[in-house]
C-alpha cells in the first residue's frame, strides 16, 4: 500500500510517501512559514523520488495538531482534497500518536533492551499548545506489550484521540497541563519514573520550550531521558499511524485539526 | 473577446462563505453552491476569522462536490479551476487555495487564482453576457466601496475608494450599535422601507471632495452622537426612519459619485456589484437617477452580488483565454489591487 503524508503543524514542512510500513522517500519545505507556497512542490519531489506519481497513491495522511492552526488547515485542506479528488481514503493523525511513534523508533534500541529485561517504559508526548499551556499524551510500553500489540494499540478506533480508550495502556489520559501548576506537572510524571524497573521517555516540544521546568522534574532521576530530538512529527510516522489505523479499519471522518480549545473571541459571545 | 468552450470549477473562500460553482465558458452558470456562515457569526456580531477558517476546512470538500453534482458533471469533465487567492482572510483564503492546488495536482487540471474584486466585476458578465467593456464599475460590499474605470479590453483603473469603512460595514456596525443585528446590511434594507428616509438629514460625506473616494465612518460617528443627544430617537417607532435617513446618505453618496466617474470620462454605462448592490434603496436610486442622466445601470440578481464562486469562474474563463495560468506555488494575498 503506498502512502502520501503531510505534517504542516510547525514551521517545517514535511512529505513522505510510504510503502506500507517503510518509508521510501521524503521531502522538506524550503521555504519556511509560507506552507502554502511550499507543499505542492514538496508533494510532488516526494513522489518522484519514490518513483510515483499521485496515481499510485493508495492512501493519504495528514496530521490534526496540536499545532499551529492555520498550518494545520493547508496540510489537512490539501491532504484531504487530494484524498477527495482520487477516490481514496484519508486519515488523520493526532500529532501526539505520531511523536510517540517517532520517539519508539529513534529509541528502539534501547526500548529493545529493556522490554527484553522486562522493565516498563513510559514515553510522555509533552507539546507547547502557547498561553503557558502543555498537552500531554502518556503512552505505555510495557514488558508484555509485544511491539504487535504497541502497534495495535495506536489505531484501536477512529476518534481524534486514539490512546484514550485504548485498553492494552494502563496509562491513557491527555491532560493540559498549566505551567504555573507545574508541581501537578512533577506530580504526574515523577512517579511514572519512580522505581528501578520504570523508565519515562519525555519527547514532545515543551522540553526544550520549558528547559528550567523539565530539567526541574527529571531532577536526579536516572530513569527519566529527555529526548529533545524528537520533537516535531515526522511525516513518516504519521504515515505509519495512517496505515495501523487503515489495517485496523478504522473509520474516516471529515478532516478537521484538534484544537486543544474552544475558541473564543475576544470580548466573548454577545 | 476571445472565446472557446470551457468547463470552469470556481472556488471561493475568501471571507465567510464557503463556494463552489460549475460554469461553461465564462457565460452559463450550470450550478453555484453557497454555504453561508452567517448564523455562526452573528452570535459575534461580525466576522470571526478564525471560526470562518475552522467552517471552511469542514466544508470545503463538501460544497465542491454539490456543485460537481447539481452541475451534473464530474471532474473529468472539467478544464479549469479558478479560484480566489486575494484580497481577503488569509485563514480563509488558504484553506479554498489548497483544495484547488490539490484538485489541480491530482486531477492535471490547469490552475488560475484571480482576484475576488475583479469577480465582482465580472459578475455583471454573468448576468449581462451582452456587455461590453468600456463602464465605470463599483464594487460595493461589507469590505470594499470603489470605483473602477473597465476599458475596451477589460482592463481595469481604480478611480476612487473608501478612506475609512466600507459601505457594508457602516451598516453592520450601526445596525449592531442599534441592537438589531448580524449581517446589518439586509436588516437595515428591510426595516428602512417602513421608515421616512428624510427623517433626519444626515451628512453627505465626501460629496464635495471633488475626488471618487468615500468616506463612511464619520456618518456612523454622527448617527451615535445624534442618538446620544436624543435618547428618544433610539425608540422603535424611531428606528425605521432612523435606518431610513442613514441608509439614504450611504445610497446617495455612492450614485452620486458613480454618475460623477461616469460623466468625467465620457462613459454612459455603470455596473455595479459586491454584496450592497443587494440593497433594494441603492438599487431603486440607482435606477431612477441613471434613467434621468441618461446612463445605462447595471445590476446583478441578488445571487450574483453577495460572495459566489460562479463570479470566480467567469473571471478565471475570461483571464486563461487571456494567457494567464498560475502555477502551484502561489500564494495568498490579504490586501491587493485590482
Amino acid at each position: 500500500m503506498n502512502i502520501l503524508g503531510i505534517d504542516t503543524t510547525t514551521h517545517e514542512l514535511t512529505v513522505a510517501v510510504n510503502v506500507d510500513s517503510s518509508i521510501q522517500s521524503f521531502s522538506k519545505g524550503i521555504n519556511l512559514k509560507k506552507h502554502m507556497v511550499a507543499i505542492m512542490g514538496c508533494i510532488d519531489q516526494a513522489l518522484k523520488k519514490a518513483g510515483m506519481d499521485i496515481t499510485d497513491i493508495d492512501l493519504y495522511a495528514a496530521d490534526i495538531g496540536p499545532g499551529d492552526f492555520t498550518g494545520t488547515r493547508i496540510g489537512l485542506s490539501v491532504a484531504k482534497t487530494l484524498a477527495w479528488a482520487r477516490g481514496k481514503p484519508v486519515y488523520g493523525i493526532n500529532v501526539l500518536d505520531a511523536l510517540a511513534l517517532q520517539c519508539f523508533y529513534s529509541n528502539l534500541r534501547a526500548f529493545k533492551k529493556f522490554l527484553l529485561e522486562g522493565k516498563e517504559i513510559v514515553v510522555a508526548v509533552c507539546m507547547d499548545v502557547r498561553r503557558s499551556e502543555i498537552f500531554s499524551g502518556f503512552y505505555n510500553i510495557a514488558a508484555d506489550t509485544p511491539m504487535a500489540k504497541l502497534k495495535e494499540s495506536r489505531c484501536s478506533e477512529g476518534s481524534l484521540d486514539p490512546i484514550y480508550c485504548s485498553k492494552d495502556l494502563s496509562l491513557n489520559k491527555t491532560l493540559p497541563y498549566r505551567l504555573e501548576n507545574h508541581k501537578q506537572l512533577q506530580q504526574v510524571i515523577s512517579p511514572l519514573a519512580a522505581g528501578r524497573d520504570k523508565f519515562l521517555y519525555v519527547c514532545g516540544n515543551a522540553p526544550a520550550a520549558y528547559k528550567q521546568l523539565f530539567k526541574q522534574m527529571a531532577g536526579a532521576n536516572k530513569n527519566i531521558t529527555i529526548d529533545y530530538k524528537t520533537d516535531v512529527p515526522h511525516a513518516g510516522h504519521i504515515n505509519l499511524c495512517a496505515f495501523f489505523k487503515h489495517q485496523k479499519g478504522c473509520p474516516q471522518q471529515n478532516l478537521q485539526p484538534y484544537y486543544v480549545r474552544d475558541f473564543i473571541p475576544f470580548g466573548g459571545v454577545k | 473577446m476571445k472565446t472557446r468552450q470551457l468547463t470552469i470549477l470556481g472556488i471561493e473562500t475568501s471571507c465567510d462563505d464557503t463556494a463552489a460553482a460549475v460554469v461553461k465558458d465564462g457565460k452559463q452558470i450550470l450550478s453555484s453552491i453557497v454555504s453561508s456562515q452567517n448564523d455562526i457569526h452573528r452570535r459575534y456580531g461580525g466576522v470571526v476569522p478564525e471560526i470562518a477558517s475552522r467552517k471552511h476546512v469542514q466544508m470545503i470538500n463538501i460544497v465542491v462536490e454539490e456543485a460537481l453534482r447539481e452541475a451534473k458533471t464530474a471532474m473529468e469533465k472539467i478544464d479549469l479551476i479558478s479560484v480566489t487567492n486575494r484580497p481577503g482572510l488569509i485563514g480563509s483564503l488558504l484553506v479554498g487555495v489548497g483544495a484547488a492546488k490539490a484538485i489541480s495536482y491530482a486531477c492535471n487540471i490547469p490552475m488560475i487564482a484571480v482576484n475576488h474584486l475583479k469577480a465582482h466585476l465580472f459578475s455583471n458578465l454573468l448576468a449581462n453576457p451582452e456587455i461590453e467593456g468600456n463602464f465605470i464599475g463599483l464594487i460595493v460590499s461589507g469590505g470594499h466601496s470603489s470605483i473602477y474605470h473597465v476599458d475596451g479590453q477589460f482592463h481595469i483603473t481604480e478611480l476612487g475608494h473608501t478612506v475609512d469603512d466600507a459601505a457594508g460595514e457602516a451598516f453592520d456596525k450601526i445596525a449592531r450599535y442599534l441592537g438589531m443585528g448580524y449581517p446589518g446590511g439586509p436588516i437595515i434594507d428591510r426595516i428602512s422601507r417602513e421608515g421616512d428616509e428624510n427623517m433626519i438629514d444626515f451628512p453627505r460625506p465626501m460629496w464635495d471632495s471633488g475626488d471618487f473616494n468615500f468616506s463612511f465612518s464619520g456618518l456612523k460617528t454622527a448617527l451615535i452622537y445624534l442618538t446620544r443627544k436624543n435618547k428618544g430617537l433610539t425608540h422603535e417607532s424611531n428606528l425605521p426612519g432612523l435606518a431610513a435617513s442613514f441608509q439614504k446618505a450611504i445610497v446617495d453618496v455612492l450614485v452620486e459619485k458613480s454618475i460623477r466617474a461616469a460623466r468625467h470620462k465620457g462613459l454612459d454605462r455603470i455596473a455595479i456589484s459586491g454584496g450592497v448592490a443587494a440593497n433594494s434603496r441603492l438599487r431603486e436610486e440607482f435606477i431612477r437617477r441613471c434613467r434621468e442622466e441618461n446612463i445605462s445601470v447595471f445590476i446583478p440578481p441578488l445571487k450574483l452580488c453577495m460572495d459566489n464562486a460562479a463570479m470566480v469562474g467567469c473571471l478565471g474563463y475570461y483571464e486563461y483565454l487571456g494567457g494567464k495560468e498560475s502555477s502551484l506555488d502561489v500564494d495568498v494575498y490579504s490586501r491587493s489591487d485590482l
